[in-house]
């Protein structure tokens, strides 16, 4: 009944409901997406992401792996100052580019460019191959493959779930809960690199002809994170300049809006307060009533907005970071959690201060209007 | 039953400062259906509000059963006095979200207790809103809202009922009957009920009523009294010069 008594009380007046509602909406979507702004821009400055100044992907044929040692020592010799090869002590059988996520939900977050061909989307413990990979291993689903990490110099097993299509084809996906961070583990290392992606597969390639190391072009290149990242920077700063100080205007627009709402609604319910304490209920009776229809002007606000808030950021996602293996915005569950807890507290608190002025008051001095 | 004793309510401070209600004792005994009669402005309601916890005297006492109010009672105690009586306003102020049957329920949601169904079934019945329970307020007649109201106000079965102007709103023989329904739960059930009202059909029919005057009550006895107009309502002088007498209608 009193959830009931409460719905009904929200929508006592539709069209100041419906203008409160598109209001917090656009407040909640502001919010949301100057805290996923911020919180991309915090993922891109990293370290983990600095050192990834440009991949080296180097494709060996699987009938090379026996040479696959001697070709890395060679690359390391190409340009010791430039180049450190790391990880390479303590592998066992081929080395592949292996990125670990500690979810299937945080791997589809942070490459959006996999598509699953065959299989299944991975559990924790298993992994998911490119068609590439297992032309080169020779693996299949089902089957183990040894990946070293971080974590396990000597390499953890998992599980083949399924296989998929990615920009990067000589790429192992793992699901491995212990991953310290969630994105990238590199093997090849450039440090201080300040070229672009293809320029440096050219002088790489050339120095593979130079030096006579047989590698599959097809499948030799550079993937420069710092330059794309850098390229989202941009439009991250330009969306978070024009998103802030909206979302400030917004923000502070709702919150005039929803304490003009809830002061008109106590003003008029004034002698349905004051029937309702001289009928025996306490103040914290009427308080809980007034912030429990808060709360459901919350739901019914900002549930629909955070969706809609998520689909944007997908879109936009979908729109500029399209076919180069980045991700514009990393919008996160949790930071749908705050950008709510901030709109519900600006709603419990326009709820509150009113119903607070109302119950301090005599009922007697309520009934006594006309 | 309840006892009020020395009660002081002023309204204003200094030379504006008026006394509503003056050293004004009460007594109400258990069973007994007791009338305040007085003109508008007489303090009528604000003698209800105080015996109903709705409002704090600045002087004396009022007991029920062992409940006591005085001016400087906290909330705890006027919540507790609250939910011991039960109080009808002088215009049914039902919630306009909840149907007939959830506002008549509303008393028990805050008062932590579970309604009597059978016996509110039978006060609807006898107030003659049989059927009317799903209605909206927006949907009842004004005569129906009171008497929703009035079932709202009897259905916990309070030892003491408060009622401001009960029959002020309803036509001459659904008055009688609402007043008639009065005295019979007042008999019935031997609870207390106090009304207050300037209501000639209730007070033709009153073999005793006190008169609130000067903000102490002064008993009147018989209905005769009321007949011949005896009453003696002061009259009310308006400023354009036109004279009014508030009584018998």
């Amino acid at each position: 009944m009193i959830i009931k008594e409460l719905i009904s009380n929200i929508f006592r007046h539709p069209i100041r409901f419906f203008i409160l509602s598109i209001s917090l909406g656009i407040s909640t979507v502001c919010v949301l997406f100057v805290f996923t702004i911020l919180r991309t821009n915090d993922l891109n400055s990293q370290p983990s992401l600095q050192k990834a100044t440009a991949l080296l992907e180097i494709a060996f044929k699987a009938d090379q792996i026996n040479f696959l040692l001697p070709k890395m020592a060679a690359l390391a010799s190409f340009d010791p100052e430039e180049v450190k090869i790391s990880k390479i002590r303590g592998f066992k059988g081929i080395t592949l580019k292996t990125y670990g996520f500690k979810s299937i939900y945080s791997l589809k977050k942070y490459r959006n460019d996999l598509t699953l061909i065959s299989g299944n989307w991975a559990n924790v413990g298993e992994a998911l191959v490119t068609p590439e990979v297992c032309d080169l291993t020779k693996c299949q689903i089902g089957k183990i493959v040894n990946v070293s990490s971080d974590s396990s110099r000597d390499g953890k097993n998992f599980i083949i779930s399924g296989i998929v299509r990615s920009s990067t084809p000589t790429t192992i996906f793992t699901i491995d809960p212990s991953a310290h961070t969630d994105p990238l583990t590199y093997y090849f290392l450039l440090r201080n690199y300040s070229g672009n992606a293809d320029t440096l597969t050219e002088r790489v390639v050339s120095e593979f002809v130079q030096k006579k190391i047989p590698i599959d072009q097809d499948f030799t290149r550079v993937s420069d994170s710092q330059t794309q990242q850098s390229d989202f920077k941009f439009v991250n700063y330009a969306f978070l300049a024009f998103i802030t100080p909206l979302a400030g205007v917004a923000l502070f627009s709702a919150a005039l809006l929803v304490i003009f709402n809830f002061v008109v609604n106590r003003l008029e319910r004034a002698k349905e307060t004051a029937i309702k304490r001289a009928l025996g209920a306490s103040k914290i009776q009427i308080v809980a009533e007034s912030l429990g229809e808060a709360i459901i002007v919350f739901v019914f606000t900002t549930i629909p907005a955070l969706v809609f808030g998520l689909l944007s950021l997908e879109t936009l996602n979908r729109s500029f970071g399209q076919g180069k293996g980045q991700t514009l915005f990393f919008p996160q569950w949790q930071l749908s959690f705050s950008a709510s807890m901030i709109v519900l507290a600006l709603v419990l608190v326009a709820a509150f201060l009113p119903i607070l002025g109302m119950v301090s008051e005599t009922p007697s001095a309520r009934l006594k209007e006309e | 039953m309840l006892t009020v004793h020395d009660l002081c309510r002023t309204y204003g401070r200094g030379v504006h400062a008026v006394n509503v209600l003056n050293n004004l004792e009460l007594e109400v005994k258990t069973g007994e259906l007791s009338i305040v009669a007085g003109r508008s402005g007489s303090g009528k309601t604000t003698l209800l509000h105080c015996l109903a916890g709705l409002d704090l005297p600045h002087q004396g006492q009022l007991h029920l059963g062992d409940l006591t109010l005085h001016a400087k009672s906290n909330e705890a105690a006027l919540l507790k006095w609250r939910r011991a009586i039960s109080f009808l306003h002088q215009t049914p102020i039902l919630i306009p979200t909840l149907n007939a049957w959830e506002n008549v329920l509303l008393p028990f949601r805050y008062n932590h207790q579970k309604p009597e169904l059978s016996w509110i079934k039978e006060l609807f019945s006898r107030l003659g809103i049989n059927g009317l329970e799903k209605r909206r307020p927006q949907q009842l007649s004004g005569g129906q809202a009171v008497r929703v109201a009035l079932a709202r106000a009897l259905a916990k079965r309070s030892q003491l009922v408060l009622a401001d102007e009960p029959t002020g709103r309803l036509d001459a023989q659904t008055a009688l009957d609402v007043w008639g329904l009065l005295q019979q739960i007042c008999q019935d059930q031997n609870i207390s009920i106090v009304v207050v009202t300037h209501d000639p059909i209730i007070l033709e029919r009153a073999q005793y009523f006190q008169k609130l005057e000067f903000g102490k009550l002064v008993p009147v006895m018989s209905s005769t009294s009321v007949q011949n107009n005896s009453l003696q309502f002061p009259e009310i002088t308006v400023s354009s010069g036109v004279t009014s007498k508030v009584g018998k209608m």
